[in-house]
């Protein structure tokens, strides 16, 4: 008896999230478009690199070129229509031998900058679900 | 030379992962949600630190409470180990049987978990791990005259966990299977096997949904054994809210239905759970 109704609940509490509406707008323009993008790549660049445990991964980076890579990489794929023209991720992250604690680190501060940001919690999610699968490219390189 | 041996040693205090990524603590001490052990291991340490968890958990039902203390240790994100030792105080039963009042069933458990393969987040497949709970009763004299045929039994089972970024409504989604194979009786609290039966094999279950970074919802189910025919016991199912204060404290209510308890029908249950991670 109870284990026939257990399913039932299950299914109900996953099939809620299919339930669609109008068609939705691009992750960047949920992120607050170009000034959103900015705003969010601003905050997470500075977070990381006032981060003594991060320190050893800036060492020689220009923080400036760093921002405009992120900007546009974060742009691109998120359907904000512009090109990411800088390296490619396993070439970037070549020699940094990151670790997953480290990438973690840095995870956690694009969340923060986002969360500073009034970034609603779905659109958070979007950008990160679409660039967690750059780590296999971005640790241990 | 200290240098060397820092460079080496695992980190002391692990937070390297994601918060409420270490999830809960289940009630016979495995990582995990509530009712259910899950594939992820206990505490935040990535696959260069140690992680630890400690917890508190107490469930009250119309005639029965059980206390859990738990404690577990993970190695690198790779080999979790725990014990648990858990406290049923029977009133009601008591009564009922003509027995002290003040009587309790305790077990002992003591868990061994191993990750072996996945990540919860990372990747296409889930994190995949395999466990070990051992269980000693120490108290096996009413689990005897129910019928149960041993004061001692071990559960093996399998689980799988993924953690869905984004999902229904942006909201990271959080999907847990486990197949347990078990001759335990309540979770063993009432002894292991019995006139119906020994080993089984079970399914449990478990979905969290994360509001925000430090809130999560979800329901657990958990299939059960039915060995004894004097003392009939039911699937458990339970809908819980979790609270990630921190990587260091966390907190867990739940509302459970656990069925009939030894012969005491139709058990509803207020779950409350303490944790402290590292």
């Amino acid at each position: 008896m109870m284990l026939r109704k257990a399913p039932t609940w299950l299914g109900i509490f996953l099939l809620t999230g299919c339930v669609t509406g109008a068609p939705q707008p691009t992750v960047y323009e949920q992120l607050g478009g170009a000034d959103g993008v900015e705003a969010i790549v601003a905050d997470f660049v500075y977070l990381m690199a006032t981060d003594d445990k991060l320190a050893q991964m800036f060492e020689f980076t220009d923080f400036e070129t760093l921002q405009q890579h992120l900007e546009d990489q974060f742009c691109e794929l998120t359907g904000g229509g512009c090109t990411y023209a800088g390296r490619d991720m396993v070439e970037a992250h070549k020699g940094l031998n990151m670790t997953h604690r480290e990438f973690n680190l840095g995870v956690e501060h694009l969340q923060q900058a986002m969360i500073d940001n009034d970034t609603p919690v779905a659109a958070q999610n979007r950008l990160l679900a679409i660039l967690a699968p750059t780590r296999p490219d971005v640790v241990k390189k | 030379m200290l240098c060397l041996t820092v460079a080496v040693a695992p980190r002391a205090f692990a937070d390297g992962q994601l918060l409420g990524t270490a999830g809960a603590t289940q009630l016979e001490g495995a990582g995990g949600g509530g009712l259910v052990p899950w594939a992820v291991l206990a505490g935040y340490g990535t696959e260069t630190e140690m992680g630890a968890s400690a917890s508190a958990t107490a469930v009250r039902s119309d005639d029965y409470t059980l206390r859990s203390l738990g404690a577990a240790w993970t190695w690198r994100n790779r080999v979790e180990v725990s014990v648990a030792q858990q406290e049923l105080d029977i009133g009601s039963l008591s009564g009922a049987l003509g027995i002290p009042d003040d009587s309790v069933l305790r077990q002992n458990v003591f868990g061994l978990k191993v990750r072996a393969l996945g990540d919860l987040i990372y990747g296409i497949g889930p994190q995949v791990s395999f466990g070990l709970q051992y269980k000693e009763h120490l108290d096996f004299l009413i689990p005897g005259i129910a019928g149960a045929r041993d004061d001692k039994g071990i559960d093996l089972y399998v689980a799988a966990s993924k953690l869905i970024l984004a999902g229904p409504y942006g909201r990271s989604l959080l999907v847990n299977a486990t197949l347990r194979t078990t001759s335990a009786n309540q979770m063993g609290l009432m002894g292991f096997g019995g006139d119906l039966g020994e080993r089984t094999l079970v399914a449990e279950a478990s979905a969290a949904l994360l509001l925000n970074r430090r809130t999560a919802i979800g329901v657990e189910f958990r299939q059960k054994p039915d060995n004894l025919s004097f003392a009939r016991e039911d699937d458990w199912l339970d809908v819980f809210g979790a609270f990630f204060f921190n990587k260091h404290v966390s907190a867990v209510v739940a509302f459970a239905r656990l069925g009939d308890i030894a012969t005491l029908e139709d058990q509803h249950a207020l779950y409350v759970s303490l944790q402290g991670s590292f």
